[in-house]
């Protein structure tokens, strides 16, 4: 739920400001999760990066605008990925504005075995406002690594 | 007599934000400071705040993306990196998923601390009321969804 205001003052966020707090926010929780994960301090990521502590509080206050050389760094240090590139494909087309296009779980119901839900009996489509849904021809996996996504 | 009542502002599924409206006052203290930064220079700071409020409660939780404002468990957003950066904006945070935001202001190139400054003081000071009123009813912060719109005497 969500109060008049506020989603009045969302819908005017532009699109780049909501991306970058996505990114910087997302990375620096991600980052967080691996460490509490893997039961790291703060204090051994510094170590590892040549960084002092305070420098890595800094990275984790959701504002920070990481390098591509820091991200690397990162993903060297904790032996993780942090950021994926796309693939380009030839057939692909750029992603219409204001498409509405989204995936959907198209199966109603889908039995349960003790309370675990088979991730691979899901049926997902493509949907989009003015096409409708249609089945997705590519295979979509969901990832259920020990570590979460911000995606 | 003197009341607040603690409203609904946004839930996700991470966390929830919630606001303060004091005796019989329309808007919550969250609600009063957003309509006056938006209509300043500081409404794209505005806008950004929002954005990150949708994204920790519906994405990462709160996370360490707040100030410690040394005043028990009042903490400031962190809207930009630059510390030198004008606008403050207070609230309570209750563990990772539970954030009463209070209000604040635009801080003057003078202040050093909020206690310098009427308008911050005051939006601190009835943070700690809230929080000290909340505890002496025995309420903790992950039954304030239980409490939502029942008044308390400030």
């Amino acid at each position: 739920m969500a109060s008049k205001m506020f989603r009045e003052l969302l819908a005017q966020v532009p699109a780049d400001i909501r991306n970058f707090n996505t990114l910087t926010m997302g990375l620096a929780a991600y980052i967080d999760d691996i460490l509490k994960y893997r039961r790291l301090s703060r204090k051994d990521l510094a170590k590892k990066l040549g960084k002092s502590e305070s420098e890595i509080s800094k990275w984790m206050n959701g504002d920070h605008n990481f390098t591509l050389s820091t991200i690397s760094k990162i993903e060297a240090a904790l032996d993780t990925q942090l950021v994926t590139i796309p693939v380009y494909r030839e057939d692909q087309k750029p992603l219409e504005q204001n498409s509405n296009a989204s995936l959907q779980i198209t199966n109603k119901s889908i039995p349960c075995t003790d309370g675990i839900l088979p991730l691979d009996k899901l049926q997902i489509s493509m949907c989009n406002s003015s096409k409708g849904c249609f089945p997705t021809s590519d295979t979509y996996s969901i990832n259920l690594s020990e570590e979460p996504s911000y995606a | 007599m003197k009341f607040f009542k603690i409203i609904e502002y946004y839930t996700g599924r991470k966390a929830s934000f919630f606001s303060v409206i004091t005796d019989d006052n329309q808007d919550d203290e969250f609600s009063l400071l957003a309509e006056r930064l938006y209509s300043t220079e500081h409404k794209d700071k505005l806008l950004k705040l929002i954005s990150k409020i949708q994204i920790m409660a519906d994405k990462t939780g709160t996370r360490d993306f707040f100030k410690d404002e040394g005043a028990n468990l009042v903490f400031r957003f962190n809207i930009d990196n630059d510390e030198a950066y004008p606008i403050r904006i207070y609230c309570i945070k209750y563990g990772s998923e539970n954030i009463i935001l209070g209000g604040g202001g635009i801080k003057l190139p003078t202040t050093q601390t909020y206690q310098e400054q009427d308008d911050l003081n005051s939006a601190v000071t009835l943070l700690r009321t809230v929080d000290k009123t909340l505890n002496e009813s025995n309420i903790k912060g992950y039954e304030i969804p239980k409490v939502l719109d029942c008044k308390f005497e400030l």
